[in-house]
């Protein structure tokens, strides 16, 4: 298939459903709702971590006798997703009470404490100004020109 | 060179209380502080920015704000494995199953917001789930009742009686 993302295209176009399209009762046709299924289904992967990396993280906080159900693993993935969206929710709230389009770090340390996970924001803001400081001196090193220190994604 | 990529320390006793667990924070502390090499960490930025940007009153994101959910995350999953092990061994299992998430949820108050997203199940314990009307969680067809034996037991001719036998009552 052209293209190895597969997030950026049809992933049924070369399928032949045999049957030509009809109507179900709602109207839809099925060759559609079967793309938008399709659909639906990699945007599900989306909104989740890895299930490697979650299961990583809570292989190496138990004791070495501990296994982990794959659906507890699963439950965790759900969990960690609700709580980006919960915090990024509240923090986006706050950007927009002030006017500001872009949420930053201080945003998230901020809701985390309004919405009582005061532990990790005292500990994430250490983490947020150690961060900036050593961005800081890359940046200062390899000068204006060097590389694209504002681009997270990888 | 990399600091964070250390293991937490293993885990040798429960933690005391909710997240104030001293050995886990000094962890993450000296990890806070001692931390140099923000790129390489257990979380996938590119996926942490599509989970924020969801949310439709979301436009922008600063490059930090991924880094630091990515730790965050980290601690959340570490508070939250930790609380749900609790519950597991309080079952004696070595396995930790959703159910122990669940009762994690529902025994501390920060984590109301999944309520929904774990809702809270009917605790396995040791085995199976009682059925309501008492009567052991075995199938049995429609109009199929289990047989007596066949075999009378000594000092019982004549009886047959199925229940009570233990043959195939007894569900607890």
């Amino acid at each position: 298939m052209a293209g190895d993302n597969p997030w950026f295209q049809n992933p049924i176009q070369n399928y032949n459903f045999g049957s030509s399209s009809s109507h179900d009762r709602h109207g839809l046709v099925v060759e559609d709702q079967q793309q938008e299924e399709n659909m639906m289904m990699i945007k599900e992967q989306d909104r989740l971590l890895p299930i490697a990396n979650v299961g990583r993280i809570m292989k190496n906080i138990l004791p070495p006798n501990a296994k982990i159900s794959k659906e507890a693993k699963e439950t965790m993935q759900e969990c960690v997703s609700e709580f980006i969206s919960f915090v990024t929710g509240e923090a986006s709230d706050k950007c927009h009470k002030e006017k500001r389009k872009t949420v930053n770090g201080d945003d998230i340390c901020w809701a985390m404490a309004n919405l009582g996970f005061d532990d990790y924001a005292g500990q994430l803001k250490k983490y947020l100004h150690r961060y900036r400081v050593v961005e800081g001196e890359k940046a200062n090193h390899h000068g204006k020109g060097g590389p694209n220190k504002s681009s997270p994604d990888n | 060179m990399e600091n964070n990529n250390q293991p937490p320390p293993s885990y040798s006793q429960p933690p005391q209380t909710e997240s104030s667990n001293p050995q886990i924070r000094d962890y993450w502390i000296e990890q806070m502080e001692n931390v140099t090499d923000f790129k390489n960490r257990q979380l996938p930025l590119a996926r942490i920015k599509k989970i924020m940007k969801a949310d439709p009153d979301v436009h922008m994101v600063s490059a930090d704000a991924p880094v630091l959910f990515a730790k965050a995350c980290e601690m959340f999953i570490v508070d939250l494995t930790n609380r749900s092990w609790r519950h597991a061994e309080e079952n004696k299992r070595h396995t930790l199953q959703k159910s122990d998430i669940s009762a994690a949820v529902a025994g501390t108050y920060t984590y109301d917001f999944l309520l929904d997203v774990v809702p809270k199940d009917a605790d396995p314990g040791f085995g199976p789930m009682p059925h309501p009307d008492g009567v052991p969680q075995y199938y049995y067809p429609p109009g199929i009742y289990p047989s007596p034996p066949t075999q009378a037991w000594p000092g019982e001719a004549g009886e047959g009686e199925a229940e009570g036998s233990g043959r195939n009552g007894g569900g607890n």
